[in-house]
């Protein structure tokens, strides 16, 4: 269970309030999901409305941040880019 | 004395003779191979489809130079991760022709293999509780029966017959429509299906090395040259990758972009019970399936998790999921208690259908994307993917479901006819 908090409206909840957008890709860019920090689009869809950005871990799934969209954060530590 | 040779077999006679010297003269099932310099195929990924396409490229075709490579330990992935349900009434021909080959060779593959699999062909019901999903299991019926898979729609009287567990009746908001039922199909034991096909690939001669990483994908000159492992480089001229979720990171380094993506599918076993239900029944609309195994336990699965990702952990939000959608078809489960729980990444497709096939480069295929639905597939997939790399007659099975289908538009898709919507 992930543990969110949307930088919009500040409010944090579990994952199932949100909704997962998939990665976070630039146009004609193909990424795909691999082990290690991934960055990911997600819908607070019962808050606010608002998409915003995440970074989390593909496998311990610890959260590292979320920021609001094209404010993005610089490398997160274990992150490549 | 002399020592004697250990038994191989599994027969009555060699259980009375092992019984007789307190089963100490057994063969192992198959023995801890260490990695040769060299081989003329290398399987990356010892799960079901490696260790089935290695059994039949020794069997069928005579090439017994092979390793099967495996990361962990056999079965320890998303072949002893599934609920290990077999059926065979896909909606798509190129679907059909793979998994009946599939359920055809379910059907024999105790004999075959000289090993007990448990499979036990005890009848399917997939329930429909809307006219959409009646039209969309009766347009597959109609499929099944043009393909001569044998399925057919049943009245909710008869769904009530085979499961009087089901709860059914006015009060319901969603009223039972009917069912497509699919006689044969059935489980299987996931575990003795892998053991069955490692031990009879090693007594063909087929080294089985376990813990042992495939690091990276060697080339020369636009052809496989062999892998580097976690235990040193082994050289060959084939390698077969069959990772299933991890597939698109080995195979990123050769520039080749996989459309697969890694999401938690969850199952769970409860305390074994009294014989209570004899089919296998699946509800896609409350994204729930349930049989009982032979130990009395109930297998449940739902829906894969909400957010894709490597951990086996899965979310406590689809576990609660499936506990309601169980409990709305069967109220009677509400006291039986949850032994075991556990998560598998499977390896999704846009259009659920395997990716399958020679990649490019001289020498390299893949066999990976099964997504949810690749237990029941194993010895058909396994079967034609051998076919494939040695050149045999059966390819054409495996031949619809390569990469170059993303390319061309021409998805097999499954997406809508799976039995839960992933």
């Amino acid at each position: 269970m992930l543990l969110i908090t949307c930088p919009v409206c500040a409010v944090t909840a579990e994952e199932t309030e949100f909704s997962c957008g998939g990665l976070h890709v630039q146009p004609g860019e193909t990424r795909r999901y691999a082990r290690g920090v991934v960055r990911e689009y997600w819908l607070c869809a019962a808050g606010c409305g608002s998409w915003f950005g995440l970074a989390r871990h593909s496998v311990n799934q610890r959260i590292l941040g979320s920021w609001t969209m094209g404010k993005e954060p610089p490398l997160f530590p274990g992150e490549t880019a | 004395m002399p020592p004697r040779r250990p038994t191989r077999r599994y027969t009555l006679t060699s259980l009375l003779k092992e019984a007789r010297r307190q089963h100490r003269g057994w063969e192992p099932a198959w023995p801890k191979a260490e990695p040769k310099a060299s081989y003329e195929i290398v399987i990356a990924g010892g799960g079901g489809h490696g260790l089935a396409t290695a059994y039949y490229l020794a069997k069928l075709h005579g090439i017994r130079n092979i390793a099967v490579v495996e990361k962990g330990w056999l079965g320890g992935g998303n072949a002893a991760r599934n609920t290990a349900i077999i059926r065979s009434d896909y909606l798509r021909p190129e679907s059909m022709a793979l998994y009946r080959l599939s359920h055809s060779l379910f059907e024999h593959l105790s004999t075959e293999l000289d090993f007990n699999v448990m499979y036990s062909p005890r009848g399917l019901v997939e329930l429909a509780y809307t006219r959409q999903h009646m039209e969309l299991l009766a347009r597959t019926a109609d499929a099944n029966t043009h393909y001569g898979i044998k399925s057919w729609m049943i009245p909710p009287d008869e769904v009530r017959k085979l499961l009087p567990l089901l709860d059914d009746g006015p009060h319901k908001r969603y009223p039972l429509f009917g069912a497509l039922w699919q006689p044969r199909g059935g489980i299987a034991r996931h575990d003795a299906v892998i053991w069955a096909y490692a031990r009879m690939a090693a007594q063909l001669g087929i080294d089985i090395i376990e813990n042992c990483e495939i690091e990276r994908i060697e080339t020369i000159g636009g052809r496989i040259s062999g892998v580097r492992t976690s235990r040193g480089t082994i050289s060959a001229g084939t390698v077969l990758v069959a990772t299933a979720a991890d597939t698109p990171a080995l195979l990123a380094s050769l520039g080749i972009n996989l459309p697969i993506e890694p999401v938690a599918l969850q199952a769970f076993v409860s305390e074994p019970l009294k014989p209570a239900l004899d089919v296998v029944a699946i509800a896609g609309e409350v994204e729930g399936y349930i049989s009982q195994s032979d130990k009395g336990e109930l297998v449940i699965g739902g829906a894969t998790d909400k957010a894709p990702g490597y951990s086996r952990r899965g979310a406590f939000a689809s576990i609660e999921d499936t506990a309601a959608s169980m409990l709305e078809l069967f109220p009677s489960l509400s006291r039986v208690r949850m032994m075991r729980h556990w998560a598998g990444t499977v390896d999704i497709t846009p259009d659920r259908s395997p990716i399958i096939g020679a990649l490019g480069l001289q020498g390299l295929f893949v066999n990976c994307g099964w997504g949810t639905g690749g237990f029941k597939a194993i010895p058909g997939s396994g079967y034609g993917t051998a076919s494939l790399i040695a050149g045999g007659k059966a390819a054409h099975v495996v031949a619809p479901f390569g990469l170059d289908r993303f390319r061309q538009g021409r998805l097999i898709d499954e997406s809508a006819a799976s039995a839960v919507a992933h």
